[in-house]
């Protein structure tokens, strides 16, 4: 067991409103998983993939990431935490646009305890000629394959993508999505993606489907679907 | 929508709009505070100077009766005449001829001009311990003409006119009596003489207008008035001429020197300190409105920014360009109106208390302070319309775009050449240390604002430094070194008296000339016991044995002479080569001292070498001299002004620190709002908040230690302009120089600014969200 979460919920006060966009949430995720969770807007992915990564703090419940229960950690301890276990990957790439594809990477490798090599992550998500090129001169995928780098770079437990394939286009996602998936088997680091596109949960090897902050249903894969496999919706 | 927006943005951005609208509000402030105090001195001052006719140029004559003027007069017994003073109090008649006579021959010599004798006579007595000096002016008919502001002009022998600074600091009203050497005069009016309008008298720059003032007399009463009569010539230029020329050609045997009145610094200074301090307030003003300018760009661009999507949707809906234009503008208009309104309030408020203070020091008569439409103009409409038409202008830029570019912003843009700005010595450094210095200076405009905030405050800063105990570096520290504490001037014909305490016996001979200075020349021996020379703090009172004059620093400065330069000394029809030998540590007005036995034979034509005129000493004297000066009088004398402008000094220290703090807070504000998303990332993948902090705000610590030393040598550039330009103009140095303990405090203010901002920055870098800031990343 990696993650776990008991009894989670987190409510948006908004004036006299409140919305509850985690509703109980219990759930346990194991070392080396590909989760997919998968839901229609508005369903609660993001609260949920903030609140398990120590973004955002649940109003109630709690959440183990390695027996540490991080529900519980302020932002100081959080922000350690981040540090050592884990990684993210946006759908916007999020790159500093004055750095090459190199010193992106490079912002993940400084503060990592036992980074991997530069290079080596550079030649692994297959962007090494790529290296002196800033991210102006890059195309998306190029783009969120330096993402991917910085976030893998510093050896993550956990790598958390949010809609990583969201803005490309079908080739390039599923480039993508091979990529993580590779990634995956070849350093055992779990990852955690949020999509809405269903065609994607069948890479995984279970799927998380959420609607109104619940989780409604776990899908276990018997069989993992390659990414160029996959039929893109 | 945009309207709720656009109020919705101002209160998201209270602090930049609390710290905008200090900006504004100083920058009016300064410019109307300077401008109507100034306006309400300039105005009347001129009106006044030419209704009274100030004289143009005064010269200074010799105030002995020459042998060609003896014969001239129709007196049997010339024994006992001297000095015009003699002759005048003997006989005004013949006074009359010999100043009648060399009018005559000014005026036959030198066409365009009109001269009339200036005549003075000086009383100087003590309450409770003070001297108090009283300088009587005869009533003039042509030139320097005496104004009576309040009350009436002296008609009896009793009756006396006094400055009314002077008359108030002693609690003198008109109607009261006051008793000037055993005698009583009645106050009928407080006047004002054009060519006085600093009250400097003697060598001495000390202003002290509670213990000297300028006094009016009957005629009668100016004629009975006891005291030794000091002749000099007022001048009115009748036509144009070059002026600089005009009065560098005059030679005549009894003309010791010829001086403008803008270079003459009781009547001069004026215009000057007028146009300097109008000039300065400009300038000051103008500086903060451009910072003003710059904040409300960058604040209206990045509003803008935010805004895109609203504006492309409008823009969609059919909504007309100055629809959406006029909620920006509207944005602007509360942003900078109330800031200029309340800085024209404060401004116009606080102008009358420091118009105060230059009547303070100025003895001039002002006017009450009432607003002036050009003021009104300049201060807010005319920032309005430069403010309105530059957010006009930033807003059609943007307008320009289809809706469908504004609705659909890049995520990056393709300007890569804007992303590799690197600074060149950088290169090899490290990442986080090579973005810390980028995120500085990639906007242009932010990091000019910075520059130019904290140049504005270093400079502020180290030119107030300069400016505190200036007048105690000016006056006191001389008299600090010596032992001298008491001076007693002899007549200079009859001679000193008998004096039992112990004492030194000087020549003190004012109004000697070297190339086109006027400088007082005093001959001490070297083994005096109460005056020793200095130079850089080294005894040097032996050089007086050598042949050749020791001149103090502030002649050094004023004239350009060095160790070793030779120099001709003439003081009416005599002349004397002599070297310079050393640079005396003293910065008071154009001052030599001298072998007091060479000048001494040098003044007798060789006959005598034991001439003396005054005599110094440590304890009070005990004879009988015209007067006697006190010095430790003269050093508490000087304590007001010194005061008052260490008080300046200290407000407008502070001032600076708060204008770097407030350009700072706004920097670190508006740049941590664009460096919204990057600072989430930096905290997202990690880094803590002490690592950020590093990069986004800590390198501004740099940056202000690099403008403080870059700020350094432009003041000590300005320093030295300063000190040309007064001493070339007035004969006039002020040692502004920055000592190692000042470059210390400096540094630490300078400093401060940062280190005030820094919590401040800090608190709104923690206040940062982590994830929200993600959702739309664009660069």
């Amino acid at each position: 067991m990696l993650i776990k979460m008991k009894n989670v919920s987190k409510i948006y006060q908004n004036g006299d409103f409140e919305t509850k966009a985690l509703n109980q949430v219990d759930l346990t995720i194991n070392r080396g998983e590909f989760i997919v969770v998968l839901g229609p807007s508005g369903s609660g992915k993001s609260t949920f993939l903030n609140v398990l990564s120590g973004l955002d703090t649940p109003t109630e419940g709690e959440i183990f990431i390695d027996e540490k229960e991080i529900s519980k950690l302020n932002q100081k301890e959080l922000t350690k935490f981040r540090r050592e276990n884990l990684g993210f990957i946006f759908q916007q790439y999020n790159l500093l646009s004055t750095l090459t594809a190199r010193e992106n990477i490079e912002l993940g490798y400084k503060i990592a305890k036992e980074p991997f090599d530069i290079d080596e992550m550079l030649k692994s998500v297959e962007i090494f000629d790529q290296k002196s090129k800033f991210p102006s001169q890059m195309s998306g995928g190029q783009q969120q394959r330096v993402s991917i780098a910085r976030a893998l770079v510093k050896k993550p437990k956990i790598l958390f993508c949010d809609e990583p394939t969201g803005a490309l286009d079908e080739k390039t996602g599923k480039g993508i999505l091979d990529l993580l998936s590779q990634l995956n088997k070849k350093y055992q680091t779990t990852i955690v993606l949020i999509t809405h596109n269903p065609a994607i949960s069948l890479m995984a090897d279970r799927v998380i489907k959420m609607n109104s902050g619940r989780v409604v249903d776990i899908q276990v894969n018997q069989e993992k679907v390659n990414a160029a496999d996959i039929s893109w919706s | 929508m945009l309207f709720k927006n656009v109020l919705r943005d101002f209160r998201k951005r209270l602090i930049q709009v609390i710290l905008l609208a200090v900006i504004v509000i100083l920058s009016s402030f300064v410019y109307v505070v300077m401008t109507y105090s100034v306006s309400a001195m300039k105005g009347p001052t001129e009106e006044y100077f030419e209704d009274y006719r100030q004289e143009d140029f005064n010269v200074i004559i010799n105030n002995q009766v020459l042998e060609t003027e003896f014969e001239i007069l129709s007196l049997e017994n010339t024994n006992n005449i001297n000095t015009l003073s003699d002759l005048y109090h003997l006989d005004h008649e013949e006074f009359s001829v010999v100043i009648s006579n060399r009018i005559n021959q000014f005026e036959n010599l030198y066409e365009k001009v009109e001269i009339e004798a200036r005549l003075q006579k000086d009383i100087i007595f003590e309450v409770d311990d003070i001297q108090h000096t009283f300088r009587f002016l005869k009533d003039a008919v042509r030139i320097n003409l005496s104004y009576i502001s309040e009350g009436i002009k002296p008609v009896l022998a009793n009756e006396i006119a006094l400055t009314k600074y002077y008359a108030e600091a002693n609690n003198i009203s008109i109607g009261d009596s006051i008793t000037l050497e055993d005698k009583t005069y009645s106050v009928t009016g407080y006047v004002f003489f054009p060519d006085y309008s600093l009250i400097i008298f003697g060598n001495e720059f000390i202003i002290n207008n509670k213990t000297r003032t300028l006094a009016l007399l009957s005629d009668e009463g100016f004629n009975e008035l006891d005291s030794n009569l000091e002749v000099v010539f007022a001048g009115i230029f009748t036509e144009e001429v070059n002026r600089s020329q005009y009065i560098k050609d005059i030679s005549l045997d009894y003309v010791l020197s010829v001086n403008l009145t803008e270079n003459t610094m009781r009547s001069g200074a004026i215009y000057e300190e007028l146009a300097g301090g109008e000039a300065m307030g400009v300038l000051i003003a103008l500086i903060i409105a451009v910072m003003a300018v710059f904040v409300v760009a960058l604040m209206i661009s990045r509003i803008l920014n935010d805004h895109k999507g609203a504006i492309g949707i409008l823009k969609a809906l059919g909504y007309k360009n100055y629809e959406v234009t006029l909620p920006y503008l509207l944005f602007i208009l509360l942003l900078a109106l109330p800031g200029l309104l309340i800085g024209y309030f404060f401004g116009y408020l606080l102008a009358e208390p420091l118009k105060n203070i230059y009547v303070g020091i100025y003895i001039l008569p002002n006017a009450s302070i009432s607003q002036d439409i050009n003021v009104f103009v300049i201060s807010i409409v005319l920032p309005m319309i430069i403010l309105l038409g530059l957010g006009y202008i930033v807003i059609s830029k943007l307008l320009k775009k289809p809706p469908v570019e504004l609705m659909n912003p890049k995520v990056i843009k393709d300007k890569p050449s804007k992303f590799k700005l690197e600074i060149p010595f950088l290169k090899k450094a490290n990442l986080l240390t090579r973005l810390k210095h980028n995120y500085i200076i990639r906007n242009l405009m932010r990091f000019s604002l910075f520059l130019v905030g904290v140049f504005t405050a270093v400079f502020l800063i180290l030119v107030s430094l300069s400016m505190v105990d200036i007048f105690d570096k000016t006056v006191n520290y001389h008299y600090n070194q010596i032992d001298t504490n008491y001076i007693g001037y002899c007549d200079p014909y009859l001679g000193c008296g008998e004096e039992n305490v112990s004492h030194d016996s000087v020549i003190e001979l004012p109004n000697v000339m070297i190339d086109d200075n006027n400088v007082l020349v005093v001959g001490l021996d070297s083994d005096n016991l109460y005056y020793p020379l200095f130079e850089k703090g080294e005894d040097i009172t032996n050089k007086l044995d050598e042949e050749g004059i020791v001149i103090t620093k502030g002649m050094a400065l004023t004239t350009g002479l060095e160790v070793g330069d030779t120099v001709t000394m003439s003081y009416g029809t005599y002349e004397l080569d002599v070297n310079v030998l050393a640079v005396q540590d003293e910065y008071i007005t154009n001052k030599l001292y001298i072998n007091r036995e060479a000048l001494s034979l040098f003044l007798t034509d060789g006959i005598s070498a034991d001439y003396y005129n005054a005599v110094y000493a440590e304890s009070e004297l005990s004879g009988d001299y015209q007067y006697v000066l006190n010095i430790d009088d003269l050093v508490a004398q000087s304590k007001d002004m010194s005061n008052l402008g260490n008080v300046m000094s200290y407000v407008l220290i502070v001032s600076s620190v708060f204008i770097g703090v407030v350009v700072m807070l706004l920097i670190s504000s508006l740049s941590l709002e664009a460096y919204f998303y990057d600072i989430s990332l930096f905290k997202v993948i990690g880094y803590t908040d002490k690592e950020i902090q590093t990069v986004f705000i800590n390198s501004y610590r740099l940056y202000t230690a690099l403008v403080f030393f870059i700020t350094v040598p432009f003041t000590l550039g300005s320093f030295y302009l300063i000190t040309w330009y007064l001493s070339s103009q007035f004969g006039m140095v002020f040692p502004m120089s920055l000592g190692w303990l000042d470059y210390l405090i400096g540094f630490g203010l300078t400093m401060s600014i940062f280190y005030i901002s820094v919590p401040l920055a800090k608190r709104k870098l923690n206040k940062h969200s982590l994830q929200q800031a993600l959702k739309i990343y664009e660069v």
